[in-house]
């Protein structure tokens, strides 16, 4: 799936293992990055979409009108009608909330997992180091979103299980880029003071090593927001995500696939907002790389 | 660099270990009996019968003496049979693999068709409107889910214009519609790293004096930057042939094009778990094989990887 998060965990572990950065240098590089501002105007509204679903939907998501099936966009239903006559826009809506906490849960649990794994094993290498790195590698060994398709399959369709398989398809690439992190880090003479002074290892590594491996974290997971997003709406697509009549924004596409002549609008108009959504993430996810890579500060 | 070969080829034995293991659990996780599952009986069915099933297919016995013979089938190529049309899985699997990796092939060869001139306009013309187009368009082009891009594809060449068929496999036709909206994506990545790399490579030493020697801008760019920023995109195509390969899944099942993806997500839809368990080891394991092989590729084309 996300070709761009892939891309991206390469690009930050050149770019992390320089200095840490100023917040206030980060803030004025982003504000000046127009498509990074166009990204957030993006994500502003979809957060808003998930927030107040219930007010900026002008219908009910699961309200049906057969008279009016497959009914084109018109200014009563600016994204026109499905095939059981229900309000496209009120679904996409309702569908934004979906996609958002698939996208909050997975990175939120990928992230403390990875994170975890990550740091003991850069921290403690050896053995522990040598297990995790190895478990991660055989995660890693399933391509993108297959892994997930295969625990879909035999788990079932739920949103809780859409949210354990992209958890585990994601963690490993996480902990692996922490885990980089971490080895730097540790090396540093901040952190041999510490471990001079007598300070425990669990003090180290929470005050003193994790809060200075954040920063490609922020980029990860805003790229990560991108990708879980377009992974459960793929995963909908193909009949493996939440339950119907669930609105999820893969599900609406499906479902539009089958009337590509007679109403296009059902398939490609949600296909659009997607597309919006995940290069919002791309977009913003990039400006916060370019803004704490000191090669790029103007 | 044969030591490298050997002891890369030597890490993948935990791999393709854990790789079955994770099979096998997932096999383990599948809902309902598997005796029941596989043989259609009802579970009130001759208890005596199933017994007997379940010792003979030694479903009885501890679980790792069940993952040791499980991983032994697993090595003759033995994935068992399909459910829905009772023909070995393996038969099935190796009918749709070329396909996939034809899809797959064409896919790259597109994106590179697409990416590579595009990301060398965008780093020639640096900071122009044209650089900013390319960079916005081309993180567009990677953000596209494939399965979107396909249908509308679909839409507009093969219903509106009628310029492809709208789906199947036999003609080359029947191929540039699945390609491309494959290709297209991964496009947005090449155009990317090619701009990228150009960038850093036309302002070596060597660059300079290609030009002092006179040579025109075409050739230097052409022949020699491109040359070397290559490299770079070598590894990327790498690392995305996974994505790649997720992505076939959902565009083989849109146009109907008969690779693995197509047969693994009809498998899940009639539950013919067997299927969709070898669809799903040897889609890793070929992943697994490909990043080796580019990795080894890497590695004779750029002589400063580290073999050790």
């Amino acid at each position: 799936m996300s070709r761009y998060k892939q891309l991206n965990l390469g690009m930050i572990k050149c770019i992390f293992l320089g200095e840490t950065s100023d917040s206030r240098v980060i803030a004025r590089q982003m504000l000046r990055n127009k498509p990074a501002l166009f990204g957030l105007a993006v994500v502003i509204l979809v957060v808003s979409m998930t927030l107040f679903a219930d007010f900026m939907a002008p219908y009910d998501p699961s309200a049906q009108d057969l008279t009016k099936r497959l009914q084109p966009p018109s200014l009563e239903h600016p994204f026109g009608l499905d095939e059981f006559g229900r309000d496209i826009l009120s679904r996409v809506i309702h569908g934004a909330r979906v996609s958002m906490l698939v996208g909050i849960s997975v990175i939120t649990l990928a992230l403390g997992v990875g994170m975890l794994l990550g740091v003991f094993s850069g921290y403690f290498g050896g053995k522990v180091d040598m297990l995790v790195m190895r478990v991660a590698d055989i995660f890693l060994a399933f391509p993108g979103l297959i892994l997930a398709i295969g625990f879909m399959a035999v788990l079932g369709q739920s949103l809780t299980n859409v949210i354990v398989s992209l958890v585990l398809v994601n963690w490993p690439g996480y902990a692996r880029v922490i885990r980089g992190q971490v080895l730097h880090i540790r090396g540093i003479e901040y952190v041999e003071a510490a471990r001079a002074i007598g300070a425990s290892h669990r003090s180290i590594m929470l005050g003193h090593i994790l809060p200075n491996a954040m920063s490609p974290l922020i980029v990860l997971a805003t790229i990560g927001m991108g990708w879980a997003i377009l992974a459960e709406a793929g995963l909908s697509f193909l009949g493996l995500g939440v339950k119907p009549p669930t609105p999820s924004w893969g599900a609406i596409i499906s479902s539009g696939r089958a009337y590509l002549i007679q109403a296009p609008h059902i398939a490609t108009i949600p296909g659009l907002i997607l597309a919006l959504t995940i290069l919002a993430f791309n977009l913003i996810g990039d400006a916060i790389r370019d803004a704490l890579d000191p090669r790029m500060r103007t | 660099m044969l030591k490298y070969i050997l002891r890369r080829c030597l890490m993948l034995a935990p791999v393709v270990l854990g790789v079955s293991l994770i099979i096998f659990v997932i096999m383990k996780l599948t809902p309902g009996d598997p005796i029941l599952n596989a043989f259609g009986i009802q579970p009130t069915g001759d208890q005596s019968y199933i017994s007997e099933l379940r010792a003979k297919l030694g479903l009885d016995e501890p679980i790792y003496v069940q993952y040791g013979k499980f991983l032994w089938r697993l090595m003759q190529g033995d994935f068992g049979r399909s459910i829905a049309s009772n023909k070995p899985v393996v038969a099935l699997i190796s009918e749709t693999l070329p396909n996939t990796l034809i899809l797959i092939l064409s896919a790259v060869i597109v994106a590179a068709l697409i990416g590579i001139p595009i990301g060398v306009i965008s780093a020639v013309r640096q900071g122009t409107w044209i650089d900013h187009t390319t960079r916005v368009a081309s993180i567009f082009a990677a953000s596209i889910p494939d399965f979107w891009l396909g249908l509308v594809l679909m839409m507009v060449f093969s219903y509106y214009l009628g310029l492809t068929p709208i789906a199947g496999h036999g003609t080359i036709q029947h191929l540039i519609l699945p390609a491309s909206t494959l290709g297209i994506g991964l496009s947005g990545v090449i155009v990317r790293l090619t701009r990228s790399n150009l960038l850093e490579i036309i302002r070596q030493d060597f660059i300079t004096a290609a030009y002092a020697r006179g040579l025109s801008r075409t050739r230097v760019i052409w022949k020699h930057a491109l040359r070397n920023a290559l490299i770079p995109i070598i590894t990327v195509l790498g690392l995305q042939l996974g994505f790649l390969i997720a992505g076939a899944f959902f565009v083989e099942w849109i146009f109907g094009w008969p690779g693995i993806g197509r047969l693994t997500v009809q498998a899940i839809t009639q539950r013919d778990y067997p299927v969709v368990l070898g669809a799903l080891f040897v889609t890793s394991i070929a992943y697994v094989l490909i990043n080796l092989i580019v990795d080894i590729i890497y590695a004779y084309i750029d002589p400063r990887v580290k073999y050790e």
